[in-house]
């Protein structure tokens, strides 16, 4: 990879794959600044949305602009610059030649990211196992007590939550590998179990890739063991002095019959990202059968609940 | 496998999307309507496939599924008191 050919570096992954480790290794490379989560992408996605009427009218800032002269292209060169001269002056003032930027949603608007960052950058992609990303996502819900926006807009729809985060898991994933395999001189993808279990490998391949190759295991042991701006982003990899497994298999806790309830929406992309697909269910008209058994008993048990209270009354 | 309380609660929280808040061990779950119909299906089946037993046709009663320490009481006779 030439070096020259692009300006910035994006990361992209479904929120809790990784994103603010991978964010910290990049920016412990000696010539890339990765700020905390500036939310200029996201912001920029919201920005850029049209929405459609009958007669195939779009209402939005670029066809807006256009009626006055503006075309699609000089909208975008002039966001983008808007955009970049951030990063240019954080990345100016810690010395360094190029900026990356890491926010956990941008995943979500990768259709404007396309648009507005096309081939001025490449895009670090991180995918990790759906049922930790579910599993560390509602951790995460609980802990802020309410969900990031993107991710709201599933929960609003399913209210069974861990079902929520699967499809949230599978939508930006799905999106993202579409993205990877339209544009493989853009992009490096890893994963994060592999990143976690071989950083120094793994690092590598991507500092390869961007033409900045490093010292890497000279960047690893700086990498986490200063105290920097921390900005929003996992708190837990805060905390974190070294890259470890520590939170790879954390699903092993969900129940089987969550599992069971996940599968059919993840395995279909787990297989395509290289993992083994999770416990399907071993028959489902057979375990409709039990229930519709068990729902038959259970209607007996509310009769005599009725008795019961009758009785008491 | 073993079934906790604690785990029950948990799934009736997380799966079920009940109000756990205030259960105790005794507290009335489907004759006071703090669980319903279609949740304790769920919920049997939870159990039945997280303990690897059936639960019998006779067995589906207050006695053994109104409470927390009833269910625990009827799993643990099922499983054994190690399981």
């Amino acid at each position: 990879m030439n070096a020259d050919t692009y300006e910035g570096i994006v990361v992209l992954g479904v929120p809790r794959s990784g994103t603010t480790l991978l964010r910290r290794l990049l920016n412990a490379h000696p010539r890339i600044a990765c700020p905390p989560e500036t939310n200029l992408l996201s912001a920029a996605g919201r920005f850029l949305e049209e929405h459609r009427f009958a007669g195939g009218l779009s209402v939005g800032v670029v066809p807006g602009l256009d009626f006055s002269g503006f075309d699609e292209q000089r909208v975008l060169q002039r966001f983008r610059e808007f955009l970049f001269s951030f990063w240019r002056e954080i990345a100016d003032r810690e010395g360094k030649a190029r900026w990356a930027e890491k926010t956990a949603v941008d995943v979500f608007h990768l259709d404007a990211i396309e648009r507005l960052c096309g081939a001025h950058c490449r895009y670090v992609c991180i995918v990790r196992h759906p049922l930790d990303v579910v599993c560390s996502l509602k951790e995460l819900g609980d802990k802020m007590e309410c969900h990031l926006p993107e991710i709201y807009e599933y929960v609003r729809r399913r209210p069974a939550q861990f079902e929520a985060f699967a499809e949230a898991w599978r939508d930006g994933n799905e999106r993202l590998l579409r993205f990877c395999e339209q544009h493989p001189d853009w992009t490096v993808r890893l994963r994060y179990e592999d990143l976690t279990r071989d950083p120094e490998q793994e690092l590598a391949r991507v500092f390869d890739f961007l033409g900045e190759p490093t010292d890497v295991p000279a960047l690893l042991a700086r990498a986490l063991g200063k105290t920097e701006s921390v900005g929003l982003g996992d708190w837990k990899t805060y905390d974190a002095r070294s890259v470890g497994t520590d939170s790879v298999g954390r699903h092993e806790a969900l129940s089987k019959w969550t599992v069971q309830r996940l599968a059919p929406i993840v395995n279909p992309l787990m297989t395509r990202l290289g993992y083994a697909p999770v416990g399907a269910r071993a028959s489902d008209a057979a375990d409709e059968k039990r229930r519709e058994e068990l729902s038959r008993r259970i209607a007996s048990m509310k009769l005599a609940a009725a008795k019961g209270n009758d009785d008491a009354r | 496998m073993s079934l906790t309380a604690e785990a029950i609660l948990q799934f009736m929280n997380d799966e079920l999307g009940i109000d756990t808040t205030g259960l105790g061990p005794d507290s009335p779950l489907f004759s006071s309507g703090v669980i319903d119909s279609f949740s304790l299906v769920t919920l049997l089946s939870h159990i039945e496939q997280t303990c690897g037993f059936q639960i019998g046709p006779s067995d589906v009663n207050l006695d053994n599924f109104d409470s927390l320490a009833r269910i625990i009481a009827y799993v643990t006779r099922m499983t054994g008191p190690d399981a």
